[in-house]
């Protein structure tokens, strides 16, 4: 009986599906989405280049504005969104995936150990680091106890989770393609200026050393924790893979939020005359108005850079939209959960910071570019 | 029967996403390559001061097997929790 088994297994012939079941092994297949992973990332970073290198070397005719008041307002939201991946899918893609790169490939603990020290230049630091870090709302907190676990004090811990909505690697990329590199150099300047002043007056606020205490936690006398640590073998497949499920999970928690506010702006800029926006949204008081309205239109901020977009091409001057940029760290959103580790006079210290600074940044740019204010 | 113990750290004190999903892919590996192996599953909130006294300040998920941190910072993937039982039993 055995040996009829046997004969009959050796004349199976094997089907397509067998044979590629046989073929693409977990480590073949591994393998694969390695290559095609750096297939893609590489062909992104050259379609980028591209893009960039044919706006400096030929001169193309600037695009008809669309009139989408014309439309069906059913059709507006639709026409929108079309536009919107034509012009965006090639950064948005990138950023996507070269977070997920940072990611894996930046290891998570530079952030302890460059920011626990205390000292003047960790305020620069973190808000230089910041950027790189695009930090979901579970790893916040640990991150933000680790640094002060790490010695760091709560200014720096606040500098860092300022910068980091602020000008995060997506926001800066999106803004720079979206809305302009010099306008994104400028957001990301004053940004970076209000974090670090927001983080050093709050070091020298009472709350800070109150707060402080709370996190005086030791391990061992030298330092080091109880816990043995088992080192294992990343292979460049494990790294892919972790980096590719980064992307993916942030494509999916951004992608259904940004088309709904796509949406939404679709109707702004189809149906607010552009007269009003003209009126409103420039000169001093227009800058203003920005920063004002920067703190309760809590927006995510892919959606925030269209809508300025949106807002700029119905009459929005560029101070004024570097003023409604600059209001991202100060929603009320953000609020409450910042108020649990800061309190709320931290909360309204670097709420006032980032509203004067948002201002004062916007002026100024208006005064160097020839802005009427 | 041999036992692990096995903690899933996370950033607070019930399993999210990130760590549902570590503790599917240990699952997944252990009923595929580890069948006979009995699991004790715990999780534990890595921000809290007992856990950053024992085991030091964490990224999160974190996956730490019989006391010894195995992993932190990502979701490790099936081929490293492989390599980490292996470790073990």
């Amino acid at each position: 009986m055995s040996e009829e088994t046997v004969v009959l297994e050796t004349h199976h012939k094997s089907t397509l599906k067998e044979r590629m079941l046989q073929y693409f092994t977990t480590e073949r297949k591994r393998k694969i989405y390695t290559v095609v992973y750096f297939v893609i990332l590489g062909l992104l970073v050259a379609y980028f280049i591209y893009t960039k290198l044919k706006l400096l070397l030929f001169t193309t005719p600037p695009e008809e504005p669309i009139n989408y008041a014309a439309y069906e307002w059913y059709i507006v939201p639709y026409v929108y969104i079309i536009d919107y991946i034509k012009h965006a899918w090639n950064s948005l893609l990138f950023a996507f995936m070269l977070s997920g790169v940072i990611y894996e490939f930046v290891p998570g603990n530079i952030i302890k150990k460059w920011l626990g020290g205390g000292k003047w230049y960790h305020y620069l630091l973190a808000a230089a680091l910041a950027p790189i870090f695009v930090t979901c709302s579970c790893s916040v907190i640990p991150v933000y106890v680790g640094i002060l676990a790490a010695g760091a004090s709560l200014g720096v811990a606040m500098t860092f989770f300022l910068m980091a909505p602020a000008a995060n690697f997506i926001t800066i990329l999106l803004t720079g393609e979206y809305i302009g590199w010099e306008l994104g150099l400028w957001r990301l300047v004053f940004s970076f200026i209000a974090a670090v002043i927001s983080g050093v007056i709050f070091d020298r606020m009472k709350i800070s050393k109150e707060l402080r205490k709370q996190f005086d936690v030791t391990t061992n006398p030298d330092g080091t924790p109880k816990a043995k640590r088992l080192v294992l073998k990343k292979s460049i497949h494990d790294r892919v893979e972790t980096a590719y499920k980064f992307s993916f999970d942030i494509f999916k928690n951004i992608i259904p939020r940004l088309l709904i506010g796509l949406a939404v702006v679709s109707f702004l800029i189809a149906y607010i005359p552009s007269s009003w926006v003209s009126a409103y949204f420039t000169g001093f008081w227009g800058i203003v108005i920005a920063a004002l309205l920067g703190g309760p239109l809590y927006t995510p901020t892919l959606v925030e850079i269209v809508m300025t977009k949106s807002l700029m091409s119905l009459g929005m001057d560029n101070p004024t939209a570097l003023s409604f940029m600059m209001g991202q760290p100060y929603d009320f959103v953000s609020m409450v959960p910042n108020s649990k580790y800061f309190k709320w006079r931290g909360v309204l210290m670097y709420s006032l910071v980032f509203f004067f600074i948002s201002i004062g940044s916007a002026v100024l740019y208006a005064l160097i570019n020839g802005y009427a204010l | 029967m041999k036992e692990l113990n096995v903690i899933v750290g996370g950033g607070a004190d019930y399993y999210c996403k990130n760590c549902k999903a570590t503790a599917n892919n240990f699952n997944k590996v252990v009923a595929e390559k580890f069948p006979d192996l009995k699991i004790n599953f715990s999780h534990k909130n890595i921000t809290t001061p007992e856990f950053i006294k024992e085991f030091g300040t964490l990224l999160p998920p974190c996956l730490i097997i019989e006391g010894t941190i195995v992993h932190d910072g990502s979701i490790p993937t099936e081929s490293m929790i492989e390599q980490a039982i292996k470790h073990f039993i």
